[in-house]
C-alpha cells in the first residue's frame, strides 16, 4: 500500500473511532430523549421515539384478546450504532431533536462552518504571513535587538489566552475606537478582529519555531558551505532555512489547529459569531445527540484532514523520509 | 540564579494563596457579600461593606441612634431606615441622576425625623448617591455588626459596647452585577485558577511519565502500541471530546481538573517514553540489572530520577497550559460553578458588558495573562541558561519524523 493511501486510510480510521466515541459517550451519558425522564402521555413518547428513529412500530397479535395491534418496539443499540454510520456516510444525520422537525444538522452546520472555517483559514494565512517571515528575519538577525524585540513579542503572544486577547481587541478597536463591528455578522469586516485574535496568537508560535529551526540551521556546517560557495542570502534564509524551520513546524500543526480550534470557540463566543461552535455545548448540554455528532465530526474532519495533508507535506519538505532507504541520522 | 528564581516562584506562590483573606482585609468586603442596589460600581466607589471588619469611634453616634434613650440599642434597630434609605438611593442609582434630591431622602426617612435630619444636613440641596452613602453610614449597622459589638452576648448592644459607625470602604476594582466586589473576587479567581492550574499540571505530569515510562520499557509491540494512541489521541480534536463529556456529566470544579489532566498528559508520555528508552541503553541500567534489579526499579530508581531535568521542563511548560485551559473551559461555563469564581468565570461575567463596564472583563483578563506570561518567562530564563539547554519541541517534532519514516519502511 502506498504511503498516500495508508494515511487517508488512518484518516478514515481515526474519524471512525471519533464517531464511535462520541456515540458510547452519549449512549452513557445520563439524560436523552429516549431516557423516559420527562413524563409523557405513553403515546406521544411512542410517537416521538418512532420520528426521532428510536423506535420502531411494529405490528402484530395483542397480548389479550385477538386482533391485530401495534406496539412500539425500541431499536436496539447496535441497530441505532450501525444506522448512525450509514447516516454519516452519507452526509444526512436528519433533523436535530431541539428543532422539531424544522432544521436538519446539515442545515445548522452548512450555515456555521463557512463562517468558522472562514475565521480559522484566514487567522492561519495570518498566522504564516507573519509568523513565518519574522522568525526568518529574526533568525538572520540572531541576538541582534531586532531579535530579541520579537521574541519578548512572541512570548507575550503565547501567554497570551483567546480569552483575554479577544476582548481587549474588541474593546480596543470595536468600541473605542469603532474602526470593526461589536459582534455579529454583517460584513467581512465583522472577521477582522475574531481571526486577528487567533492569528496573533498562532503567528506567535509559528515566529518562535521558524526561529529556532532556521537559527539552528545558520550556525550548522551546512548554512556556513552554502553561504561560503557564494549562495545569496536571500536564498539561503528564503528556501534553505525555511525549509529545516518548515519541518518542526508541520509536525507542530495538528495541535496548533486544534488549539485553533478551541481558541474559535471562544472566539465565536466573544464575538458572536454564527459559526458552529455554539452548537458545540448548547447541543451537547440538551442532548440533542444527531448535532453533536454533526458538530464534532465536523470539527474532526477539518482538524484530520489538515493532520493527514502536513504528514503527506513532510516527505516533500524532508527528503530524509522519501522512500525505504534512510540515510543516516544527520538531523 | 536558580535559588532566585525558587524564591520569586515561592513568593508568588505565597502571595496567591494570601490573596483572598488579604483582599478582604484589605477592602472590608466578604466574597459573597452582595449589594444589588449599588451593582456595577465604577472602581474606587465607595459603600458601607456589610460585614464590615472596621468601626468608627463616634460615640455621640450612639446617642442619636438610640432615639427612645433607653440605653440599649436592638440588632435591627436601623435596619428599617437604612433599608427605606437604600431603596431611595438605588432607584438613583439605577437611573444614572448624578444628583439625589434632599426632598427624596427627607422622604425615604419620614419616619425616622433625627436620622432624615442628619443625613440631609449633609446631602443639603442634592448630592451624589456616593456621598449619601456615605453620610447615611450609621445606618448601616446589620445585625451581624451588632452581634459582633455585643460582647456580653444580651442581645442588645449598650452604650459602652458601642463602636461607631461601620467605615466606608471603596470598591478598588468596582463591582460586579450583584454588588459583589470585584477585587475580592478576582483575588479569590486567582487562588482558585492558578491551584486548578497547578494541580491539573501535577497530575497530568504524573499520568504522563507513568505511562510514557510503561511504554518506554514494555518496549516492542506493547509499547508501540501504547504510543500509537498517544499519537491518534494527539491528531484527535480531544479537546471536543473533553468539552462533550463535561458537558454531558455536568460541570464541577473536580471534572474540570479531570479533564485538563486527561488532555495536558500526551506530551509529557511522549518525551518520557523517548528517555526511558534511551536511559534504558545506558551502562548504569546494566549494571543495575546485572546485580538483580527488577524492570520496576530500574525505572523508578535509575531511568525517572535520571530524566527528571525534561520531565521538570515538561512539568513546567505543562503549568502554563494547565492555567490556560481553566480559563478556556470555565468561560464557556463548563468549569468552576457559580459561587465559586475562576479568572475564566470572572471574564464570562464581564465580556458580554465590556462596553459599559470594562473594568469587569480588565482586571481578570490582565491577571490571568500576567501569571501566564509570569510562568512562561521564569521557564524561559531556567531553560535559557548555558549547560540546560531544553528544546522539547525539536525532542518531539524528531521523535515525530522518526515514527512517521519507520512506518513508511
Amino acid at each position: 500500500m502506498g504511503r498516500a493511501a495508508r494515511t487517508l486510510l488512518s484518516a478514515i480510521v481515526t474519524l471512525w473511532a471519533i464517531a464511535t466515541g462520541t456515540f458510547l459517550l452519549m449512549e452513557h451519558a445520563p439524560g436523552g430523549p429516549e431516557s423516559g425522564e420527562r413524563r409523557l402521555p405513553p403515546e406521544v413518547e411512542a410517537a416521538n421515539l418512532v420520528r426521532l428513529g428510536l423506535a420502531d412500530a411494529v405490528t402484530g397479535p395483542c397480548a389479550e384478546g385477538p386482533g391485530e395491534c401495534t406496539r412500539v418496539e425500541r431499536r436496539p443499540m447496535l441497530r441505532r450504532y450501525v444506522a448512525m454510520l450509514g447516516a454519516i456516510a452519507t452526509f444526512d444525520l436528519g433533523f436535530t431533536y431541539t428543532s422539531r422537525g424544522e432544521r436538519t444538522v446539515r442545515e445548522n452546520l452548512s450555515e456555521g462552518l463557512p463562517v468558522s472555517a472562514a475565521v480559522g483559514g484566514l487567522a492561519l494565512l495570518f498566522a504564516l504571513l507573519a509568523g513565518v517571515p519574522l522568525g526568518l528575519y529574526a533568525a538572520s538577525r540572531g541576538g541582534g535587538r531586532a531579535d530579541r524585540l520579537l521574541a519578548a513579542l512572541a512570548t507575550a503572544g503565547v501567554s497570551v489566552p483567546a480569552i483575554v486577547l479577544g476582548p481587549l481587541l474588541l474593546y480596543l478597536f470595536a468600541i473605542r475606537l469603532r474602526l470593526f463591528p461589536v459582534g455579529g455578522l454583517d460584513s467581512p469586516a465583522s472577521l477582522v478582529l475574531p481571526s486577528a485574535t487567533l492569528g496573533l496568537i498562532l503567528a506567535s508560535v509559528l515566529q518562535r519555531m521558524t526561529r529556532a529551526g532556521a537559527a539552528g540551521f545558520l550556525e550548522g556546517p551546512v548554512a556556513k558551505a552554502l553561504a561560503a560557495r557564494g549562495l545569496p542570502r536571500a536564498r539561503l534564509l528564503g528556501v534553505h532555512a525555511l525549509r529545516h524551520a518548515a519541518i518542526p513546524m508541520l509536525g507542530y500543526l495538528p495541535p496548533a489547529v486544534a488549539a485553533l480550534l478551541t481558541g474559535s470557540v471562544v472566539i465565536e463566543t466573544v464575538f458572536d459569531l454564527p459559526g458552529i461552535a455554539r452548537h458545540l455545548i448548547g447541543a451537547a448540554v440538551n442532548r440533542d445527540h444527531p448535532m453533536v455528532m454533526g458538530v464534532v465530526l465536523a470539527y474532526s474532519t477539518l482538524l484530520v484532514a489538515l493532520t493527514t495533508a502536513s504528514e503527506l507535506l513532510l516527505p516533500v519538505v524532508d527528503p530524509r523520509l522519501r522512500g525505504p532507504a534512510r540515510t543516516g541520522d544527520e538531523g | 540564579m536558580r535559588r532566585g528564581v525558587a524564591i520569586a516562584l515561592a513568593s508568588v506562590a505565597a502571595g496567591v494563596a494570601i490573596a483572598p483573606p488579604a483582599a478582604v482585609r484589605l477592602t472590608g468586603y466578604a466574597p459573597d457579600e452582595q449589594h444589588t442596589a449599588f451593582a456595577f460600581a465604577p472602581p474606587g466607589f465607595r459603600d458601607v461593606p456589610l460585614h464590615a471588619p472596621a468601626f468608627d469611634g463616634d460615640a455621640a453616634a450612639f446617642d442619636m441612634l438610640d432615639v427612645e434613650r433607653t440605653g440599649r440599642l436592638a440588632p435591627d434597630a436601623t435596619a428599617g431606615a437604612s433599608r427605606a434609605l437604600l431603596l431611595a438611593l438605588s432607584d438613583a442609582w439605577q437611573a444614572r441622576a448624578e444628583r439625589v434630591p434632599e426632598s427624596a431622602i427627607r422622604s425615604a426617612l419620614a419616619p425616622w425625623p433625627a436620622w432624615a435630619d442628619r443625613v440631609a444636613e449633609a446631602c443639603a440641596g442634592g448630592c451624589g448617591v456616593e456621598k449619601a452613602i456615605s453620610a447615611s453610614r450609621f445606618l448601616r449597622l446589620t445585625p451581624s455588626m451588632m452581634a459582633s459589638m455585643d460582647r456580653d452576648g444580651d442581645g442588645a448592644v449598650a452604650r459602652d459596647e458601642f463602636l461607631g459607625a461601620p467605615l466606608a470602604s471603596p470598591h478598588l476594582l468596582g463591582s460586579d452585577g450583584l454588588g459583589r466586589d470585584a477585587f475580592v473576587r478576582l483575588a479569590e479567581g486567582l487562588r482558585l485558577s492558578v491551584v486548578v492550574g497547578v494541580l491539573a499540571a501535577a497530575s497530568a505530569a504524573l499520568i504522563g511519565v507513568a505511562y510514557g515510562a510503561a511504554a518506554g520499557a514494555s518496549g516492542g509491540f506493547a509499547g508501540a502500541a501504547m504510543m500509537r494512541v498517544v499519537d491518534v489521541l494527539y491528531g484527535l480534536p480531544y479537546v471536543f471530546l473533553v468539552i462533550l463529556l463535561i458537558s454531558l456529566v455536568g460541570p464541577s470544579t473536580l471534572n474540570l481538573l479531570i479533564a485538563i489532566a486527561c488532555v495536558q498528559w500526551l506530551g509529557m508520555a511522549r518525551t518520557v517514553r523517548g528517555l526511558t528508552a534511551s536511559l534504558l541503553t545506558a551502562p548504569y541500567v546494566e549494571a543495575a540489572r546485572v546485580q538483580g534489579a527488577g524492570t520496576a526499579r530500574v525505572i523508578a530508581a535509575h531511568v525517572v530520577p535520571n530524566a527528571r531535568r525534561p520531565i521538570l521542563a515538561w512539568a513546567g511548560l505543562l503549568v502554563p497550559a494547565s492555567i490556560k485551559e481553566e480559563a478556556f473551559l470555565s468561560f464557556l461555563g463548563l468549569g468552576v460553578q457559580a459561587p465559586a469564581a475562576s479568572l475564566g468565570t470572572l471574564i464570562a461575567d464581564g465580556a458580554p458588558r465590556i462596553a459599559e463596564h470594562p473594568w469587569l472583563v480588565a482586571a481578570p483578563a490582565a491577571a490571568l495573562f500576567g501569571v501566564v506570561l509570569l510562568v512562561n518567562v521564569v521557564l524561559e530564563t531556567v531553560a535559557a541558561r548555558p549547560g540546560r539547554e531544553r528544546k522539547p519541541r525539536k525532542t518531539a517534532s524528531r521523535e515525530r519524523a522518526g515514527t512517521a519514516s519507520v512506518g513508511d519502511g
